[in-house]
């Protein structure tokens, strides 16, 4: 399969493309694909945040352009490196999950799937980026809705034919992440705000 | 032919997006690209003269806040500043120095404004004496005209420890402020003169700040530590204005001569983690400890 075939399959053909990728496995070519749509990701998403990051520096041009082309590689890289972190962490956690609800121990099946199933997730900044410079800023949050929705249920698709699970252990299995996050998330919160509150009472 | 005509489509779409991506300039933020903006100054915090604070510091930095200062000055589209005052004070060289730049900034047409927070005393209102026009709450705790310097003899403490200090100097007052011993009749009259001058001092300041105003006479007669509400304050002529921070960004832009509603630059705004870690700084915790230092 061909890398335009693989991505054609993931957008139009999902279930039947993930059930051959879960099995062929081929990690190169997904990897090379996953770095295309990553870095269009990259480049898009920091126009987005150049103008507040300008806002920060001197309004002298001779300051601005070279820190903002080092905050450019800089920014780059780090969105490489956070989002490869999260893809192999997010996979591993998957395999793991899978494997204890039954599914088939398929580790690189996972990855190879759940790298294309976030194609989507590209078009986040784009659609955001082109909703702003037509100024139609209220389309931002119907669209990255869109997109994000799109986006996991590719994913679940992608670990129900990786895993060899039935659709709704699958969606168990997408969704536990987020719920053990969203708890820490809750719990430093309640925390930082038992914190302030003792020390913040006084008159 | 589908997946031909979706990987042109694709091919396209990325291509446009990355030329969107190049070429399209964000609106800039509001503090830019306003021709008429208010600066607003934050001093919270013990005024010291030291420079970078670090991260959850509870000092106001003299040299961090005639940083932000300058900045005011040169930028063009700042017509006036707001100085947001919650500090109890401080080193009276600190004081005096961001005292100093507030005059430069005067000078150069562009008026000041002081809003009082919880406290805004001693130092702080040395500060608050220098800009055009106070605005302070009714609950503000102000004023403390005053110079004070304490010294903790610990000697009868050592002495039941059984620790005893060598001390060799160049010169009979070179240890002046120890806290290994008491102070003498000489070393007392010597700190006395020096706090009686800084004080001489601080009382020009105001004098200079509130001419009009206030007389130095009925400067004097409230120049002795105490503090006031800001009510009282207001009574007293201390401060032109009862009032909260919008109040004096609106008297700001009044000075200024700005009509409409006026943009706010934040121009050493402190972030949400600084301010939380520095009710637990080092800082915050030897306030108050045992060692000499003359503060307003």
């Amino acid at each position: 399969m061909q890398i335009s075939e693989m991505v054609y399959g993931v957008l139009v053909q999902p279930v039947v493309t993930f059930r051959y990728l879960g099995q062929a496995r081929p990690l190169g070519r997904t990897l090379g694909v996953w770095l295309l749509a990553l870095t269009f990701s990259a480049v898009v998403s920091f126009s987005l945040i150049r103008g507040e990051m300008a806002a920060l520096l001197p309004e002298v041009p001779a300051v601005q352009a070279p820190v903002m082309g080092n905050l450019f590689w800089l920014y780059g890289v780090g969105y490489l490196l956070l989002s490869l972190g999260w893809w192999l962490v997010v996979s591993a956690l998957y395999g793991l999950l899978g494997e204890l609800l039954g599914g088939v121990p398929n580790g690189t099946g996972v990855l190879t799937c759940l790298a294309l199933a976030g194609l989507p997730g590209a078009l986040g900044p784009a659609l955001q980026l082109l909703s702003r410079a037509a100024s139609v800023r209220f389309a931002e949050g119907p669209l990255l809705a869109g997109v994000f929705l799109w986006t996991a249920v590719l994913q679940v698709l992608a670990l129900r034919e990786s895993l060899q699970v039935d659709t709704g252990r699958a969606f168990v299995i997408w969704v536990a992440p987020f719920l053990v996050v969203g708890l820490m998330l809750l719990v430093g919160v309640l925390l930082l705000a038992a914190l302030m509150f003792t020390v913040g009472l006084n008159l | 032919m589908k997946q031909r005509l979706l990987t042109g489509f694709i091919i396209a779409f990325c291509l446009v997006v990355l030329v969107v991506a190049v070429r399209w300039s964000p609106p800039a933020s509001s503090s830019r690209n306003v021709s008429e903006s208010i600066g607003v100054i934050r001093v919270e915090g013990t005024l010291m003269s030291g420079s970078g604070t670090g991260l959850g510091s509870n000092i106001a930095s003299s040299v961090e806040i005639m940083e932000v200062l300058q900045t005011a000055q040169k930028r063009d589209d700042i017509k006036a500043v707001l100085i947001r005052i919650d500090s109890p004070g401080g080193t009276p060289v600190a004081a005096q120095e961001i005292g100093e730049e507030i005059n430069k900034l005067k000078k150069v047409g562009k008026p000041v404004v002081a809003s009082m927070g919880d406290v805004a005393a001693s130092g702080a209102y040395w500060i608050a004496a220098s800009c055009d026009e106070i605005y302070a709450n009714p609950a503000t705790t102000t004023g403390s005209i005053g110079v004070i310097t304490e010294i903790t003899n610990l000697k009868d403490l050592l002495d039941k420890l059984g620790i005893r200090t060598e001390v060799i100097k160049s010169g009979s007052y070179k240890d002046m402020g120890s806290s290994f011993r008491e102070l003498t009749p000489q070393e007392r009259q010597l700190l006395q003169g020096l706090i009686d001058e800084l004080h001489g001092q601080f009382l020009q300041q105001v004098e200079k700040g509130r001419r009009g105003k206030m007389t130095l006479e009925e400067i004097r007669r409230i120049a002795d530590g105490r503090v006031v509400s800001g009510t009282e304050a207001r009574k007293l002529g201390l401060v032109d204005h009862l009032g909260n921070y919008y109040d004096a960004l609106d008297g700001a832009a009044r000075l200024a001569g700005i009509t409409g509603e006026p943009a706010v630059v934040e121009l050493n705004a402190v972030d949400p983690w600084s301010r939380l870690l520095s009710r637990f700084s080092l800082e915050s915790l030897l306030n108050g400890a045992a060692r000499m230092q003359i503060r307003f």
